[in-house]
């Protein structure tokens, strides 16, 4: 019973990490129909900033959280002012090899820069500390600020997208930029937002994952293929669907991590994206 | 209010408009009639700024809006519906006419131009709610209508309104077409069905192949049934 507790527990926190990723990816797909293979890199810069603002100044990763979201929105601003805005108009081919070529970019400047050493941020304030659920079933702290960190700051962007005026403009750009434009959108504009909103999405979730997760040039690789994973099975362009299918594909890796080798884990993830592309392949609330 | 000169656009390799000059005086209804592939679409979307001139200018109330960019367009007074309607249909209607007044940010500017669209069509107060993408068809065009005048045009654009429609919202939405320059608005219609947009406008164009051949009031274009014959193959009924 407590071993079934732990696993959601785990399964949950890791999930909502998901989610918040796979949100960010989703609001740049949706509204650019670009995807963004860098997505795991700025979740690798954004831990890489915690790092060095707790080796520097030994800040907490949890003060370091607004700096982190305020940072990866400039990078995504800036990647699509740099590379994304002019390539809108070029063949599809041309934009999946510019998101790939700036992953590779990336990657081997963190590697260039800070070596393939796997660091660990050691915060005073939060690690290695736990708090008892119940008897026997215990979450350690990084990891509840993690979970509840993540579900606030997802409940926060389903608020911006649902209930703001610049969500509205958002969701109009994305279902018909030439209409948009008409109605006196500034599409070039919401192009930029959506990078930056993306880009704080995953900023905010490699500040929460600092706290607990190693970090190295190619922790992006773990987190980003699986946030593919769960924008299929939530179905491209819904937020809500990214968040539900977050949950679950957490709670997948760690229950089949728990009773089957770790090694199996990714296979049962993946079974359910063939799965998805297979049986319904616009995802659990994805329009057809 | 409208001026279009010596316009020429580029559709890809081939030119889709070869100098097309036009006016559209305040108050009026101007029609733009025409075949398919004649260049209806590409004037309207010229003016509109989603496409780009290789020459020629448009000035709208004086000024040169040639190539500003659709959104400023928008804010120098020039709304559009654009052809087979492109409504939001996964947001509400209320939501789409919102956006129609991304614009304008004051709230009672909003709430004016709502009940000023509601007063037009009555049905969309009824669907308010409604997910616009089941919509009928007439009532998608009186949304995407009603979108465009929420910016609170001083030219209304109007890309084959009357295009999948059935014949009896047809004349409702020529009706509202009227009503909206009877309400002190410019319009400028781009249509197929010949006899329903001539007798509601004022002034008439007739395109062919990128180029204007004939322009005159709707009622001399109206009584040169030969004509209409010869340039856009209609029978005379």
């Amino acid at each position: 019973m407590e071993e079934i507790l732990q696993i959601l527990l785990s399964g949950l926190v890791l999930g909502l990490i998901f989610s918040l990723v796979a949100v960010g990816l989703n609001i740049i797909f949706g509204v650019m129909d670009i995807v963004n293979f860098a997505h795991g890199e700025f979740l690798m810069v954004s831990m890489y900033i915690c790092y060095w603002l707790f080796v520097w100044f030994g800040l907490s990763p949890l003060f370091s959280l607004p700096i982190c979201i305020a940072a990866l929105f400039l990078l995504g601003v800036g990647v699509y002012k740099l590379l994304i805005g002019r390539i809108l108009s070029a063949p599809m081919l041309t934009q999946i090899f510019a998101t790939f070529g700036l992953m590779l970019f990336l990657q081997n400047l963190a590697l260039f820069l800070w070596s393939s050493d796997y660091r660990t941020i050691q915060d005073p304030l939060i690690f290695g500390k736990k708090i008892t659920v119940l008897d026997g079933v215990f979450l350690g702290v990084p990891q509840l600020a993690a979970g509840a960190g993540a579900l606030v700051i997802t409940g926060l962007v389903f608020l911006l997208i649902n209930k703001t005026e610049l969500g509205r403009a958002l969701r109009a750009t994305a279902e018909d930029k030439e209409a948009a434009a008409l109605m006196g959108i500034n599409t070039d504009r919401i192009f930029a937002l959506s990078w930056g909103i993306g880009g704080a999405c995953v900023g905010a979730a490699g500040a929460l994952l600092a706290g607990f997760y190693p970090i190295f040039p190619y922790v992006g690789a773990v987190f980003c293929t699986t946030a593919f994973v769960v924008v299929v099975l939530g179905g491209f362009g819904s937020i809500a669907g990214a968040f539900f299918a977050g949950i679950i594909i957490g709670l997948v890796q760690i229950g089949f991590g728990s009773y089957f080798p770790a090694a199996y884990k990714m296979a049962f993830v993946y079974g359910i994206y063939l799965l998805t592309v297979f049986v319904r392949p616009r995802g659990l609330l994805g329009k057809s | 209010m409208l001026r279009v000169n010596n316009l020429v656009v580029f559709y890809g390799e081939s030119p889709a408009l070869h100098g097309v000059t036009l006016n559209v005086a305040q108050r009026q209804i101007v029609v733009a009639l025409g075949s398919n592939g004649a260049g209806k679409t590409t004037l309207l979307k010229t003016i509109a700024s989603l496409l780009k001139a290789q020459s020629g200018s448009v000035l709208f109330r004086d000024q040169d809006i040639t190539g500003i960019g659709a959104h400023r367009v928008v804010s120098r007074g020039i709304a559009m519906t654009p052809e087979g309607k492109h409504i939001f249909g996964r947001m509400s209607v209320l939501e789409n006419l919102l956006i129609g007044a991304v614009t304008r940010r004051d709230p009672l500017y909003r709430e004016e131009r709502l009940d000023y669209v509601f007063s037009l069509f009555p049905r969309l107060k009824e669907r308010l709610k409604q997910i616009a993408g089941t919509l009928s068809g007439g009532e998608q065009q009186m949304l995407a209508i009603a979108r465009a005048l929420m910016s609170g045009p001083k030219l209304l654009m109007l890309d084959e309104p009357s295009q999948g429609i059935a014949p009896l919202l047809v004349e409702k939405i020529f009706e509202a077409i009227v009503s909206v320059r009877d309400a002190g608005m410019t319009v400028l219609l781009v249509e197929q069905h010949v006899d329903e947009a001539l007798a509601c406008a004022d002034y008439g164009y007739i395109l062919q192949t990128g180029r204007i051949i004939a322009r005159g009031s709707a009622k001399e274009l109206r009584d040169g049934s030969d004509m209409k014959k010869m340039y856009l193959g209609i029978r005379p009924e």
